[in-house]
C-alpha cells in the first residue's frame, strides 16, 4: 500500500498498529513486528520489575518501532494526566494513547474524564490519541479539543467481539471528516473485523489481544495486516450500493426464447 | 520513604539520582545510560535533569516506572 497517513507530525505507511498487551514473550515481538509490518506499538507504564531481564522498550526501539505509551489502568483524568507526563519523560515522546476507563467490568471509556484529560494534555503540548467510545459527538469534541487521533472502540477491550455498532463508526468517520485519523481500537477478534473497520472508512486499526493471544501471533499479525490493506483498497474502490432485491448482472437483452 | 510501594531506609542527602543509581547498580545497568524510566516524587514528575538535585526526605513517596506490555 503506497498511501500514507499522518498522526501528529509522523507520516506512517502501515495502517496496522500493534497493542503489546497480552504478549506472552517479548522475544516474539520482532517476528510479530515484521509479519504485521508494524511501525507503531503501544506500551503501558508500570513499576520497574527488579527481576525482569527483558525490556520491551529496548526491543521496540531496536526494531525501529514508534512507542505509543498508553494510560491503561487510569480511572480519573488526574491519574491519566500524570501517567502521560511520566511516559513523556520515560520515552521522550509527545505521543500518548489516552485511556480513562470507567469500570473494571466493561473497561468502557469514561468520556467525561477523557475530555478533561485530553484538554489538559493538549494544552501541555502532548499529541493525544484518544481511546473513546463509538459516540460521534464525543469524537467531535475530542477533535475540537485538539486530539491528534480518535480511537473508537469496536467492542470492549479484549472481547474479540468485532465492531458491534458499525453505523456509529461510520458516523464518526463522517463527523471527524479527515481532520485527524480515526483508528479502530479494541474489539478486533480476527482479520475480517479489521477489514470491516477499513471498509467503513477508518484510517487504521489497532490490534492487541487478537494478535498476542492467538495461537500463532506472527501469523495472525500477517493476516490482520493483509485484511487492513484489503479493506483500505475496497473502501477506496467504492463498494456497490446495497439493494433489497436481486440485480441481474447478466444482460436480459439477447436472451434466447425456448 | 516509600519506593514503588515498599518502605526503604533513608540517608541524609539522598537524591532521586542516588535511588535510581542504586537500582541501576543492583541490576548491573550503567546509570549514565538509563533510558525508558520515569520518576515521580509525591505525584510530581521529576525530569532526568533534576534527578541529581532533587532531595528525598523521610515520608516521601517515589514511583519509578518503565514500559510493560500493554494494549
Amino acid at each position: 500500500m503506497a498511501d500514507t497517513f499522518t498522526i501528529a507530525d509522523k507520516v506512517l505507511k502501515s495502517r496496522l498498529l500493534l497493542g503489546t498487551g497480552g504478549l506472552s514473550s517479548i522475544s516474539m515481538l520482532s517476528e510479530i513486528v515484521e509479519a504485521g509490518q508494524i511501525e507503531v506499538a503501544t506500551v503501558a507504564l508500570r513499576r520497574i520489575d527488579p527481576d525482569s531481564k527483558e525490556s520491551i522498550y529496548k526491543e521496540l526501539v531496536g526494531n525501529k518501532v514508534e512507542i505509543l505509551p498508553n494510560t491503561a489502568g487510569c480511572f480519573t483524568a488526574q491519574e491519566a494526566v500524570l501517567t502521560a507526563k511520566m511516559a513523556r519523560e520515560a520515552f521522550e515522546t509527545n505521543w500518548v494513547k489516552l485511556e480513562v476507563i470507567g469500570d473494571e467490568h466493561t473497561l468502557w471509556p469514561d468520556v467525561v474524564e477523557l475530555l478533561k484529560a485530553c484538554e489538559t494534555l493538549v494544552n501541555d503540548g502532548m499529541d493525544v490519541l484518544a481511546y473513546t467510545t463509538d459516540d460521534p459527538i464525543v469524537a467531535d469534541r475530542l477533535v475540537n479539543l485538539g486530539a491528534s487521533a480518535v480511537m473508537p472502540l469496536g467492542s470492549p477491550i479484549g472481547s474479540g467481539l468485532g465492531i458491534s455498532h458499525p453505523h456509529a463508526i461510520e458516523l464518526i468517520v463522517e463527523t471527524v471528516d479527515a481532520r485527524v485519523p480515526v483508528i479502530l481500537d479494541a474489539g478486533i477478534g480476527t482479520s475480517s473485523d479489521a477489514c470491516h473497520a477499513m471498509e467503513i472508512g477508518c484510517d487504521a486499526v489497532l490490534a492487541a489481544s487478537a494478535i498476542t493471544r492467538s495461537k500463532n501471533p506472527p501469523q495472525m499479525a500477517k493476516a490482520i495486516k493483509k485484511a487492513v490493506v484489503a479493506g483500505y483498497l475496497a473502501r477506496n474502490a467504492g463498494r456497490i450500493p446495497k439493494n433489497f432485491h436481486g440485480v441481474a448482472s447478466s444482460p436480459t437483452e439477447g436472451l434466447a426464447t425456448w | 520513604m516509600t519506593i514503588n510501594g515498599s518502605s526503604s531506609e533513608l540517608e541524609n542527602g539522598t537524591t532521586v539520582f542516588t535511588v535510581v543509581g542504586e537500582w541501576a547498580v543492583e541490576h548491573r545497568k550503567d546509570s549514565s545510560k538509563i533510558s525508558g524510566i520515569a520518576v515521580a516524587k509525591n505525584g510530581d514528575v521529576i525530569s532526568k535533569s533534576n534527578w541529581a538535585t532533587t532531595e528525598i526526605k523521610s515520608g516521601d513517596t517515589i514511583e519509578i516506572l518503565t514500559a510493560a506490555s500493554g494494549g
